[in-house]
């Protein structure tokens, strides 16, 4: 489905220290509970790098991928997954019966069974924040700027700068699910 | 020893834990009495979804295709095992059920809002075909419309084995171990030996119980059982040497989590052990005794729920955040039932063998052989 806007988000690890804010933000933001289990958004610990004493080590931040062809979206039996106007994966919490087959079929461990909201849940951009034109609550407090989000059908916009003047990648490529978080 | 009496009363002492079960699942709340991760969302109640549904599905198979080639063999008893197919279709329902958050939401959106591109969806509604098939065949089995029945049976048969193909194919398209395009053969060929496996046991026990001739039936699903084996082990063995040998990393991990890792107990003790080689082994020894054939038959059944714990647990056990060094095997994500999740399957054999016998009763087909 084309739609008038592209939201993505660009990711440069480099900049990121593993301070955790965003992960805060996102549970503050959107009511997610507080146990291990439940989460939108996480840094992931890259592997050490280099020989003592000049040591690296990169930290991942993840979340859903708001994919162009998204396996969740194909697998929900009751359409409760769904690709907005704006092309984000959405939930329909009416529709969700929580069979969870949106979580053994995403490539990226995004979802999870929320006790809050009681479906399989996910991060959904902020949608409620970038109606209004402010930014997602992980990228508005990341401390280094790791994060930045736009819509890449805008040439003008951050987003289409870094990706056409960066080199980036993105997660398991593949699976054909065509990800829009970008990583430089 | 398995006289009807002890059965019953055995069967009556598994329900009370499938009761047990529903009332923790909802007074207690799912987070709480299952071992469910967000790494292994499916458990043991997929495993016990899967499990009963391939048994109705073997059931089901057996029954019509006996009563449209004529098989006298399978046919004579196919009202037993069409009653059969019913009750372990609905053992089925009752663990998908607890499994489900909102089971009845399934019902409304399926038809409100469906996703014609999801397997579910088509689970869903093939099997709720495939339900009212069902019933309406009995119903007319036992009207004696047997000509009605028969149209009933082969176009069940046609939902039934699309449902059960379809459901190897929800499973290819999520994650890399469950993929291929073998799985839906593969799951028919499972119901089968499911199905013919509870038939022995069924039948030997009708027979035990109601002093019925129907020796040549026993043999007959016993000797489907024995060639079912024969064909799964090939498909079995090409699956986890395929998996082992030359495949992704993730496939490679999840292949090795059953033949040396987590899993490797199951593998060997359950699947191959219990549901290939004691099997065929008492299955040569049955020509002398019918026991052996009833053993067989419950260390093959057993042996099938082995496969399918096996089959859902090691493709959710490599973790799939592993963006580096997935070859850093041994980090394999952890899962065992809880004791609600093996309690509603527990009861859910209970209810299998209580509604049988209470239908049977109700139905009056103790000593009927069509």
């Amino acid at each position: 489905m084309e739609t008038k806007k592209k939201y993505v988000m660009v990711i440069d690890t480099q900049k990121c220290f593993d301070c955790k804010a965003c992960t805060i933000a996102c549970k503050m933001e959107n009511n997610v509970a507080d146990n291990s289990q439940e989460y939108r958004n996480w840094v992931e610990t890259g592997e050490i790098c280099g020989t003592f004493p000049n040591l690296t080590q990169k930290f991942i931040p993840g979340q859903c991928n708001h994919c162009t062809n998204a396996p969740c979206e194909k697998v929900c039996p009751t359409s409760a997954t769904y690709r907005n106007e704006d092309g984000l994966i959405m939930i329909d919490a009416e529709k969700c019966i929580v069979c969870k087959y949106c979580m053994v079929a995403c490539p990226y461990d995004a979802r999870f069974v929320s006790t809050t909201r009681h479906v399989v849940d996910k991060c959904d951009f902020c949608y409620d924040r970038i109606k209004i034109g402010e930014l997602p609550a992980c990228v508005q407090t990341c401390p280094p700027k790791t994060r930045t989000f736009g819509d890449l059908n805008d040439p003008n916009s951050e987003v289409s700068k870094l990706l056409k003047n960066r080199e980036y990648k993105v997660l398991k490529p593949e699976t054909g699910a065509e990800p829009n978080v970008f990583y430089l | 020893m398995l006289t009807k009496k002890n059965i019953i009363y055995l069967s009556i002492l598994f329900a009370l834990t499938g009761v047990f079960a529903v009332f923790e699942t909802y007074y207690t709340g799912r987070e709480e009495s299952f071992n469910l991760t967000r790494e292994v969302p499916w458990g043991m109640h997929i495993v016990g979804y899967i499990f009963f549904v391939a048994i109705s599905t073997g059931l089901c198979l057996i029954a019509s295709l006996g009563h449209i080639f004529k098989i006298k063999d399978f046919d004579q008893m196919g009202k037993h095992l069409i009653l059969l197919s019913i009750v372990t279709l609905f053992a089925a329902f009752f663990v998908i059920g607890l499994e489900l958050e909102y089971p009845l939401r399934l019902v409304v959106y399926n038809v409100v809002s469906p996703n014609f591109h999801s397997p579910m969806w088509w689970m869903g509604t093939l099997y709720g075909v495939y339900t009212v098939l069902l019933i309406a065949e009995f119903y007319f089995l036992n009207k004696k419309q047997f000509k009605l029945a028969g149209i009933l049976g082969l176009i069940g048969v046609g939902a039934d084995i699309v449902a059960h193909a379809n459901l190897g194919a929800l499973f290819s398209v999520a994650r890399p171990f469950w993929s291929g395009a073998f799985l839906p053969p593969y799951f028919i060929v499972l119901a089968v030996q499911s199905g013919a496996s509870v038939m022995v046991i069924f039948l030997t026990l009708i027979k035990k119980h109601n002093n019925l001739s129907i020796e040549s039936s026993i043999v007959a699903a016993e000797r489907l059982m024995g060639i079912a084996i024969g064909v799964l082990f090939l498909f079995q063995a090409s699956r986890i040497l395929s998996s082992a040998i030359m495949s992704s990393p993730d496939v490679y991990l999840a292949a090795m989590s059953l033949i040396a890792g987590p899993l490797a107990f199951y593998f060997w003790f359950g699947e191959v052990f219990l549901g290939m080689i004691l099997p065929v082994v008492l299955l040569v020894k049955a020509k002398k005794s019918g026991n052996f054939g009833l053993l067989a038959a419950f260390a093959s059944i057993a042996g099938m729920f082995f496969m399918r714990y096996n089959h859902v647990v090691a493709g959710q056990l490599v973790p799939i955040r592993k963006y580096y060094k997935l070859e850093m095997a041994g980090d394999y994500v952890i899962y065992s039932p809880s004791l609600v999740e093996t309690a509603t399957i527990v009861g859910a054999v209970g209810f299998t063998f209580l509604f049988y016998y209470l239908a049977e009763r109700y139905f009056k087909m103790e000593k009927e052989i069509s």
